[in-house]
């Protein structure tokens, strides 16, 4: 190997990364949960939309059809939201953990 | 012995996010040499290089297994510096954080003239220069990474070495 050789190898060396680097490995596992977390937040946004959109149109006479006397709907409006969202945090906090799915 | 890179590609589309992370483990040094030879800016180089593993996190399904998973990385990270170039032009000077290296017996004059030959290769050239001679890539995974033909690569890489050389004052053929 030549001495321009041995100079340019040394210049690879120099500019090179580190095998290991806790710091960007924890920086890329940040990224990465932050991004789950969106994606999670908008599927539960979707489907919290979607049920209350059905709610909407047909749970009064869902209701009804049930035989629950139901006075005012919109009576029924928090019940059914505070329902709604005990479902979602109870979907939420039950999630597997990434590492067993 | 360590699990292949297949396994934990199958793994972490299933989900795990343990296997992802040995993916970042053992290709971040890779991916990240790569950028910043290949970059203007070693800050550009690792945030290019998280964006990188978190488009490939997203992207796992795409991943079709023909060619290295360190490779596919690259042609990631390659897509990603183009475009962070096209879109911030020559605005910025270009071998910063070449210049930005420990002392050494190279000299930082020496240095600095390589950093600025490397980065006054053409692009394509470059990326070939950094991946096959400053990585240690073969010139088919330079291939597969950049999407060129395997001729090319090898043009390039010898092309690129004589000019580096012949910065040090060596043979240049």
């Amino acid at each position: 190997m030549t001495d321009a050789e041995t100079r340019l190898a040394e210049f690879w060396d120099q500019t090179g990364a580190p095998a290991r680097d806790l710091i960007f490995e924890l920086g890329v596992q940040q990224a990465i949960a932050r991004r789950r977390l969106l994606i999670d937040v908008a599927g539960l946004t979707v489907g919290v939309l979607v049920v209350g959109a059905f709610v909407l149109a047909f749970g009064r006479d869902a209701l009804a059809g049930a035989g629950v006397p139901v006075a005012s709907f919109d009576a029924v409006g928090p019940i059914l939201a505070a329902v709604a969202a005990i479902g979602a945090a109870m979907l939420w906090f039950g999630r597997a953990p990434a590492d067993e799915a | 012995m360590s699990e292949p890179d297949a396994d934990l590609v199958a793994a972490a589309r299933r989900g795990s996010q343990r296997a992802f992370q040995q993916l970042v483990e053992r290709h971040q040094q890779a991916v990240r040499g790569f950028l910043r030879r290949a970059c203007a800016d070693a800050r550009d180089a690792d945030d290019l290089a998280q964006e990188t593993f978190l488009t490939a996190w997203s992207s796992l399904l795409l991943y079709r297994g023909g060619a290295s998973v360190r490779s596919w990385l690259c042609a990631i990270a390659w897509k990603k510096s183009l475009t962070l170039r096209r879109s911030r032009g020559r605005e910025r000077r270009r071998h910063d954080s070449l210049e930005a290296t420990p002392p050494s017996d190279l000299g930082a004059e020496a240095r600095m003239d390589l950093a600025a030959a490397l980065h006054g290769l053409p692009d394509e050239q470059r990326a070939a220069v950094a991946l096959c001679l400053g990585g240690d890539f073969s010139h088919s995974e330079a291939a597969e990474a950049l999407g060129l033909p395997l001729g090319t690569i090898k043009s390039h890489v010898q092309r690129g070495r004589a000019k580096l050389l012949a910065v040090l004052g060596g043979p240049d053929d």
